[in-house]
């Protein structure tokens, strides 16, 4: 297990090596290698696919520009996280989202295991996008890419008490949240 | 190889035969298997691999340079110069019953799609044994292959992406150990990642 | 309404942004390549600001002129030249440093691939011996009846 992992952390550091003196499929080797971490975070921040995309395409431009900046692999990953979430707040600010959204506007239905509700997921994703900008990404940074406190302190640039105190906030205010649109269905049929 | 698995091999390389240009995306032959990765912390031994992009090709220019007229090197060279991708998630559990349904049905529900087909399968319910193999079909070639193996102890996916002889990897003797480019050398080999242990 | 962190988990599941998104920022990084190319190739060269009285006072001693020219450019020339020399010696040493790097990673990833592919034969051969042995008993079974 440690040999596959020493494995898999050797094979990112050439490719960013590789990548730094200009070798093209290394770069593209490491946009595919994250590309889903980076597309998710601001897929669910912005709950806009398309949006999402732009703004990944950002951030491994902003990459591309700055690669010798890079000192490893695991450097990479807190790069990305870290600018990804910076450049959502600022795209979350030019849209000035804190809404209701309309179960037509809902965001693609979640592939989910078949133990897992969908309607749940749906409403879930719905209430993330009512957070404020920063418990959004918190929670984000939590459940998606299974951060700790300390590692989400790092990457948003936050006191590791208000990530934990933010975190609980926010988890209340999405069981909240959910409660009321539970009530507002049944008033809409009984 | 005895005469079944003679047989059986044959009914493979026919398959080979019968569909042989190598066309399609190779990203519908690359199964996602991140799912499975929460069973490491269960298993008692887990062999991780990946290998495509830069790092494949690196392996296959060092392995087209072996120089030898060992039968075997030849089968090994001509295996993958034509692979895109090599991916293997496997897990080894001291105790039964360490993964669900759902986590084999997830790999399955990859595999639904005309492409692909499934051409062995080997059911034993009373061990709760449930092994397949699968190949895509891209035009007249393969260009992948899955083989899953779900056993009580045991979870594998291989997932090969590209045009696979599938022939010759059955046939590719165990001898041929890393790191050497003799053959008639018999090592053991284990199937882990705890090689350097 | 109640959810767990596991719920939350698979809401906030990792989305694949889909076919060709690779290909697409690619393009993209392409062309931001081609355009600092181009902006870097047109850049107007930097205009200095002649002091008059010095020039003049050179041009009215033309020899002086002509024996610190000569000098500054055989030190120029001198230095160039060991500094070249550096250069070269340096890269040459980087690209061996660099050559043996990726040879010993080109040969961990043939070992990798190696142990792959015998992983490969070993589960192909067990599944096709698994399918073999559950044959076999019906086939002894119409044996016996024949």
């Amino acid at each position: 297990m440690e040999q596959t992992a020493a494995f898999e952390d050797d094979r990112l550091k050439l490719a960013l090596n590789l990548a730094v003196k200009g070798d093209g499929q290394a770069f593209e080797d490491l946009v595919r290698e994250h590309q889903g971490m980076v597309f998710s975070i601001a897929y669910h921040f912005l709950q806009d696919r398309s949006l999402a995309e732009d703004l990944a395409q950002e951030v491994f431009l902003e990459l591309f520009q700055t690669l010798d900046r890079i000192q490893s692999p695991a450097h990479l990953t807190y790069w990305l996280r870290r600018v990804t979430a910076n450049r959502c707040i600022d795209q979350g600010r030019k849209k000035h989202r804190r809404r209701e959204m309309a179960l037509e506007e809902a965001p693609e239905p979640v592939a989910s295991s078949p133990s897992a509700d969908p309607m749940l997921l749906e409403r879930l994703q719905q209430g993330l996008a009512t957070l404020p900008e920063k418990q959004r990404l918190v929670v984000i940074m939590r459940f998606q890419e299974g951060l700790g406190p300390a590692e989400i302190a790092e990457v948003l640039e936050m006191p590791v008490n208000t990530v934990k105190s933010t975190l609980h906030r926010s988890l209340a205010e999405l069981r909240k949240g959910l409660a009321r649109k539970i009530r507002e269905v049944r008033y809409a049929f009984f | 190889m005895n005469h079944g698995t003679r047989t059986l091999t044959r009914i493979l390389v026919s398959f080979v035969l019968c569909f042989s240009a190598l066309r399609g995306s190779a990203q519908d032959a690359k199964l996602q298997l991140a799912n499975l990765d929460k069973l490491s912390a269960k298993a008692a031994r887990v062999t991780d691999v990946t290998l495509d992009g830069s790092l494949l090709q690196f392996a296959v220019n060092m392995i087209q340079k072996i120089d030898s007229e060992d039968e075997d090197v030849a089968q090994l060279q001509s295996i993958i110069k034509n692979l895109k991708g090599i991916y293997i998630k496997s897990f080894e559990f001291d105790e039964a019953s360490q993964y669900s349904k759902a986590d084999v049905d997830g790999i399955r529900s990859q595999l639904t799609s005309p492409r692909w087909s499934k051409i062995v399968q080997s059911i034993e319910k009373r061990h709760n044994e449930y092994d397949e193999i699968y190949v895509l079909k891209n035009g007249d070639h393969v260009g992948g292959v899955v083989i899953l193996v779900a056993e009580a102890r045991e979870l594998t996916v291989v997932n090969l992406v590209g045009e696979v002889p599938m022939d010759k990897v059955a046939s590719l003797e165990r001898h041929l150990a890393p790191g050497e480019k003799q053959s008639g050398k018999n090592k053991q080999k284990k199937e882990s990642g705890h090689d350097q242990e | 309404m109640h959810f767990s962190e596991d719920d939350l988990r698979e809401a906030l599941k990792r989305k694949d942004p889909g076919e060709g998104f690779t290909q697409r920022t690619m393009a993209r990084v392409n062309q931001a390549r081609v355009n600092q190319a181009q902006a870097e190739g047109t850049a107007p060269p930097a205009t200095k600001k002649v002091n008059g009285k010095f020039l003049a006072w050179w041009t009215l001693r033309p020899a002086w002129t002509v024996v610190v020219a000569a000098v500054l450019l055989l030190a120029c020339g001198i230095g160039g030249y060991q500094y070249s020399e550096y250069r070269h010696a340096e890269e040459m040493r980087i690209a061996r440093a660099k050559q043996q790097q990726l040879q010993q990673e080109a040969e961990h990833a043939r070992d990798q691939a190696i142990m792959a592919l015998e992983i490969a034969r070993a589960k192909l051969n067990h599944v096709l011996q698994h399918a073999q042995l559950q044959a076999e008993p019906s086939d002894k079974v119409r044996r016996q009846r024949l």
